[in-house]
């Protein structure tokens, strides 16, 4: 297929017959009746246990079902706080921007389908909830938010002054799911089925749609009237590397408040047990970790994780942190 | 073929090509500044097979004979003359009109659409604004930046002199900076003077007044690279017409002439589906 071009139509209308024609239903394409296997783990895990060297059999299953969660509720978080700013970051500037019509109904998909994944996720930590025996509310404190936060405030501020952060976090994001499947599918087997099928359901509709936001921060960059426009095309990149990186260690230190819950599920009291594993390591140890070789974060962080995201950059001229290079760790079958 | 007749004691000219149906459209080609109708080669070529096609000589330009009369310049006088030419022309009451207007044919279009009530089938513009549009501009910079040379053209006797000295030059610039594909020699400036004086007064009369909407549906060509012109909003075009569809394509002020077939494609697409809609219905 043609590489989608902002001018070409034909390409963008192909486009969007594919997605119309293989996009899945919420209801149908997912068996919700499928029970959740707590003796299962959500995500493989690497050698350390992303910071928990030494850690047993049963805590690794803990480790890895608390990160499949986490990795989960940052999905759906980051879906529904992309709908909370489609006023200022999509509809006002398509009216603002017009390129065709074509890549108009591009944009409505892109967002439909954006709510559709935020509501499976969402679907999945109640159920993990139920089954597990753990009430949501308490569930959620240990979990990523992004509503009411800071990082969401600064986003929309940026975007109501002609910014591009929120949609440079949106195009590493999207490369992010894509490599977060790939890194899931070898394990396929020895995975929680539903999770995993959500995971694949998820992948197919992103993978199709990953052009989007380049397509849209290419349109802001080269049409962009706002006086500071270039001060946007140059800094805006590190602006949304910086909120990604708070964001992320924030949402990680979250975890903290599992000494508070642990009475509340044997799942928090094993993942205490091994805390101590973690508290033992340097903290510069853990900081460069998190940006360079701990699964499912770094490559969240990381923009050398993403090569198309990387040359995109380039082509836009913007400037970014100078990150360190990436150490991927190899994932291990439990 | 060149026609040619008198309105109001005025010669005016124009351009006719394709079959003389009675039934079928007709569309109604309206040039720009500083062109002739001949800028609508590619499209009066490839339209012409099927419908019959007018693209009049603005008033002053070529046959078409200048007047002393300023009036004769204003906005509605012009769509006087074109109903006048599709009159002559043998346009019956029942054809559907298509009008197509490009740089300064683009208020000459916005302004007959009106007048041509449900006769119009579709309006098309391409890099050519509505006089509301550029009224609802004043504001903004750049294209006050962009359109610096139609505030000059309102200082009569000086602007008059200094284009009549550098005429050819200038038209050589905005061609290239445009552009343009084909060579038009016979291209004027200072001929076009009278149509901006006109115009100018036409944006002062209408500021800030909201024009009537248009139901037919339209289709607004605009290249990215227009030297002339900002890119058109969704939301200023939104008080004009009930069924706008905005293109931008990747070329200059005249794209109808620099890519000719795209152009051509994504008309024939536009009227296509206002036949396909109306099938249904």
């Amino acid at each position: 297929m043609k590489p989608l071009s902002l001018y070409d139509e034909e390409s963008l209308i192909k486009m969007v017959e594919l997605q119309k024609a293989t996009q899945w239903d919420l209801e149908k394409a997912i068996d919700w009746q499928l029970p959740i296997d707590l003796n299962k783990p959500l995500v493989p895990l690497d050698e350390k246990a992303l910071f928990f060297p030494g850690a047993g059999k049963e805590e690794r299953l803990a480790i890895s079902q608390m990160m499949g969660l986490v990795i989960a509720a940052a999905i759906c978080e980051m879906e529904e706080s992309l709908i909370r700013l489609r006023s200022v970051g999509w509809d006002q500037l398509a009216a603002k921007y017009p390129v065709n019509p074509e890549f108009v109904e591009l944009g409505e998909q892109f967002f439909a389908e954006e709510e559709k994944h935020s509501e499976a996720f969402r679907r999945y930590l109640k159920k993990f909830a139920d089954t597990a025996g753990i009430e949501f509310e308490v569930l959620r404190e240990v979990l990523p938010v992004i509503e009411s936060t800071k990082t969401e405030f600064i986003l929309r501020k940026n975007l109501e002054l002609g910014g591009y952060s929120f949609w440079w976090i949106v195009a590493q994001v999207e490369q992010e799911f894509l490599l977060l499947y790939n890194a899931l599918a070898p394990f396929k087997q020895s995975l929680e089925p539903l999770y995993f099928d959500i995971h694949r359901k998820h992948f197919e509709e992103e993978a199709r749609h990953a052009s989007f936001p380049y397509l849209l921060l290419e349109l802001l960059i080269t049409r962009s009237t706002h006086p500071l426009n270039l001060v946007h095309q140059k800094a805006d990149l590190m602006v949304s590397q910086l909120l990604q990186a708070m964001w992320t260690v924030n949402s990680l230190s979250r975890l903290k408040k599992l000494k508070k819950i642990k009475q509340k599920h044997p799942l928090f009291d094993a993942l205490l047990k091994v805390y101590p594993l973690f508290e033992k390591q340097p903290v510069h140890r853990i900081f460069w970790g998190l940006f360079t070789s701990v699964p499912y974060v770094s490559s969240l962080v990381n923009p050398f994780y993403h090569r198309k995201f990387l040359k995109f950059t380039e082509r836009m001229g913007a400037f970014s942190i100078p990150f360190p290079a990436p150490e991927p760790a190899p994932l291990l079958k439990e | 073929m060149l026609k040619r007749t008198k309105i109001r004691d005025l010669t005016t000219a124009w351009l006719e090509e394709g079959p003389p149906n009675v039934e079928g459209d007709v569309f109604l080609f309206l040039h720009g500044c500083p062109d002739t109708p001949f800028t609508w080669k590619h499209q009066l070529d490839r339209f012409s097979t099927s419908a019959r096609c007018i693209a009049p000589f603005a008033r002053g330009i070529g046959e078409s004979e200048g007047s002393r009369d300023s009036k004769r310049y204003s906005l509605d006088a012009i769509a006087l003359d074109h109903l006048e030419i599709l009159r002559e022309s043998g346009e019956s009451r029942d054809q559907s009109i298509i009008v197509v207007g490009h740089d300064l044919g683009g208020p000459q279009a916005w302004n007959i659409a009106h007048l041509l009530g449900r006769r119009l089938k579709a309006l098309i513009t391409i890099n050519g604004p509505a006089a509301y549009q550029m009224a609802h501009r004043a504001k903004n910079l750049r294209q006050l930046a962009k359109s610096w040379y139609a505030g000059f053209f309102q200082i009569p006797v000086i602007s008059d002199s200094l284009i009549r000295w550098k005429e050819k030059d200038l038209i050589r610039l905005s061609h290239r900076v445009g552009e343009k594909a084909l060579v038009e020699e016979n291209a004027s400036i200072v001929k076009f003077l009278p149509q901006y004086r006109e115009g100018f007064k036409t944006l002062v009369r209408i500021y800030p007044a909201k024009p009537a909407k248009i139901e037919a549906p339209v289709l607004v060509l605009a290249g990215s690279r227009d030297p002339f012109l900002e890119l058109p909003k969704a939301d200023e075009l939104k008080p004009l017409a009930s069924q706008v569809t905005i293109r931008v394509l990747e070329g200059g002020h005249w794209i109808h002439e620099s890519m000719p077939k795209k152009v051509n494609q994504l008309i024939e697409g536009f009227l296509g589906k206002i036949k396909e809609k109306k099938d249904e219905a």
